[in-house]
């Protein structure tokens, strides 16, 4: 469905210098590095996945979506969407595909969402049995029906986000780019945009491709991960298998009550790759290789030496899994 | 075509909603540019209480040259406002890039996107000018004669549009092109008056040949006022028939605008290069 080849896109960055002399001086120097937003891209996304695009601020990620868009033309290399070049085609490209900036609505600042709705039909060319049948899907999932008929400009940015994501979805695009599209949000409106997207990869086989700093919002909706840095990819693979690799670790810790003394690393005989125990004041801390033990043996072990008030079992969150990526380079 | 007056309707159905809504703000918009035309208008006035006539032009005569560019610079005004909006923001905070994921051409787009009604003031001004004007100097159209007022008009609509996509293009340079594009635009004052009173050489040319407002007003009127050795005073060249000023005036039309969408084009390029 969206191929990715070589794809690299860079950027003339002019030399500044500080400062009002600083900026009559950058006028007259035509001195300039070369920036590589992307940075010979490679994957491949078939039909019917949805895919995390993830990535440090700055990393690269919207120029990417701008180039699989069609608003952007690379520097290098080529992608292709459902078959068409986006930057070529633009035009048959932008009916095949929706897209969602989470910081910028698309809607008409001064037209009722309704009103929207009716022009984008027109922009479309959407069949008014298909609009009228979509419509009320999209108003059921997304409860659209309280402000259908306010302007805009009135709407809160969750009422903006959700009648932006039905704007997008009206044509029955085949791909669907959102870039960010719960930034800001509250835990409802997220949970709501999360479960329509779900839904909509999963009835419609909708191609959805997302960036987003919400992990969460990858763990809920995502089948696939593409992590990107400096332009590159750095990692690509299934949610599950990134969990499975990174999620090795558990950690158990213990509060004591207070008054017993701990002889350090007394505890499990076992080479310290596999198991480690923290001792800090009143507190014992394991951590262990999952595969390798069972947690019953551990908590039973200390249980049996130790007199405990409380304990509390951690595993390892995606949120470290990926800073883990973030941090590898 | 349809699709596209359908969308129209959309956008000025709204706008006339907003007008509603906003009743105050229009009326005091309406009223300002009416004061405006009206001090111009009394500017002529005032001037042929002192003269007969102005290089050769009656006080009726010049009327209807002021009438007629008026009727145009309103019409472009009404629908082809929204270029003003896409030069000064568009490109500068990137949402130019949401006209480039929509299927439809671009520009088509921006025009759909707002309706003006402070230039009815305009058209309405200058209507009723150019009648009045029209009636005292004694001018019958006929029907060739419409025909060839109407071809006029399209071909000055031309020169406007023109000369505003190209210095909105400018934008995807320069980021934002809305201070270059007034000062270009507010040159057409110079066609209110006959040109023939422009004794300056590049002033007469520049408005001709380089930003050819003359080609929107001038040009057209004194096609119906005079016959064909005005041409020669102004151009500097003979023609045997007057109606070599009609291929003239299309023939600069359908230049400017092709070499506007070049440079358009061009620009839009830019932007998918740069972003911004």
């Amino acid at each position: 469905m969206i191929e990715v080849s070589g794809l690299s896109k860079e950027f003339k960055i002019y030399k500044k210098y500080e400062g009002f002399k600083g900026a009559v001086k950058s006028l007259f120097s035509s001195e300039y590095s070369v920036k590589k937003a992307v940075d010979d891209m490679n994957f491949h996304i078939d039909e019917g996945e949805s895919v995390g695009y993830i990535g440090v601020n700055g990393a690269g990620k919207s120029t990417t979506i701008k180039m699989m868009t069609g608003i952007l033309t690379p520097s290098h290399g080529y992608c292709k969407v459902n078959g068409l070049v986006p930057y070529e085609n633009r035009k048959v490209n932008a009916k095949n595909i929706g897209v969602v900036f989470g910081q910028r609505t698309q809607l008409w600042w001064d037209l009722p969402v309704s009103e929207s709705m009716n022009i984008l039909r027109d922009i479309y060319d959407i069949p008014h049995a298909q609009f009228k049948s979509k419509l009320g899907y999209l108003k059921e999932l997304l409860g659209l029906g309280e402000f259908y008929l306010t302007p805009v400009r009135n709407l809160s940015l969750g009422q903006k986000m959700r009648a932006d994501f039905a704007a997008s979805l009206l044509h029955e695009p085949k791909v669907l780019f959102l870039d960010e599209p719960t930034i800001g949000l509250d835990l409802l409106v997220k949970d709501n945009i999360r479960s329509a997207i779900r839904h909509v990869n999963e009835t419609m086989k909708t191609t959805v491709i997302l960036t987003t700093h919400d992990l969460a919002d990858i763990e809920e909706i995502c089948s696939k991960i593409i992590v990107i840095d400096d332009g590159k990819k750095v990692y690509e693979g299934s949610v599950a298998d990134l969990k499975k690799q990174y999620n090795k670790y558990k950690l158990v810790k213990f509060e004591l009550k207070p008054g017993q003394t701990v002889s350090n690393n007394s505890l499990f005989n076992a080479s310290s790759d596999d198991i480690q125990t923290i001792v800090e004041n009143d507190y014992i801390t394991v951590q262990f290789l999952r595969d390798k033990f069972e947690i019953a043996d551990i908590v039973s072990t200390v249980l049996s030496k130790f007199q405990i008030r409380d304990i509390t079992i951690e595993e390892q969150g995606m949120e470290d899994i990926v800073k883990a990526i973030y941090q590898r380079k | 075509m349809l699709k596209f007056f359908r969308m129209y309707s959309a956008f000025i159905k709204q706008q006339i909603k907003t007008l509603i809504e906003y009743k105050v703000d229009f009326l005091l918009g309406f009223i300002a540019l009416g004061v405006s035309q009206i001090s111009t208008f009394l500017i002529i006035l005032a001037v042929f209480t002192q003269i007969k006539s102005i290089a050769t032009y009656s006080f009726d005569e010049v009327l209807l040259f002021f009438g007629y560019s008026q009727i145009i610079r309103g019409i472009d005004h009404i629908y082809n406002d929204n270029i003003w909006v896409t030069a000064w923001n568009k490109v500068r905070d990137g949402s130019f890039s949401n006209y480039l994921i929509r299927p439809i051409n671009v520009i088509t787009h921006i025009i759909m996107e707002r309706f003006q009604f402070d230039g009815f003031g305009e058209v309405v001004i200058g209507l009723i000018i150019f009648f009045y004007a029209k009636a005292k100097v004694g001018l019958v159209l006929g029907f060739s004669g419409s025909v060839t007022l109407v071809f006029f008009i399209l071909c000055g609509l031309a020169i406007y549009f023109a000369i505003k996509l190209a210095t909105c293009a400018v934008s995807f340079w320069t980021v934002s092109s809305g201070e270059f594009m007034s000062v270009i635009y507010e040159v057409n004052t110079f066609t209110k008056f006959p040109l023939d009173i422009y004794k300056n050489f590049f002033l007469k040319n520049l408005l001709i040949y380089l930003l050819p407002f003359a080609i929107v007003s001038y040009f057209p009127i004194a096609y119906f006022l005079r016959d064909s050795s005005f041409l020669k005073s102004v151009l500097g060249f003979d023609y045997h028939y007057k109606e070599f000023m009609i291929v003239f005036i299309g023939v600069v039309s359908a230049l400017f605008l092709s070499f506007s969408f070049m440079i358009w084009n061009i620009g839009v390029k830019r932007y998918n290069a740069t972003g911004s």
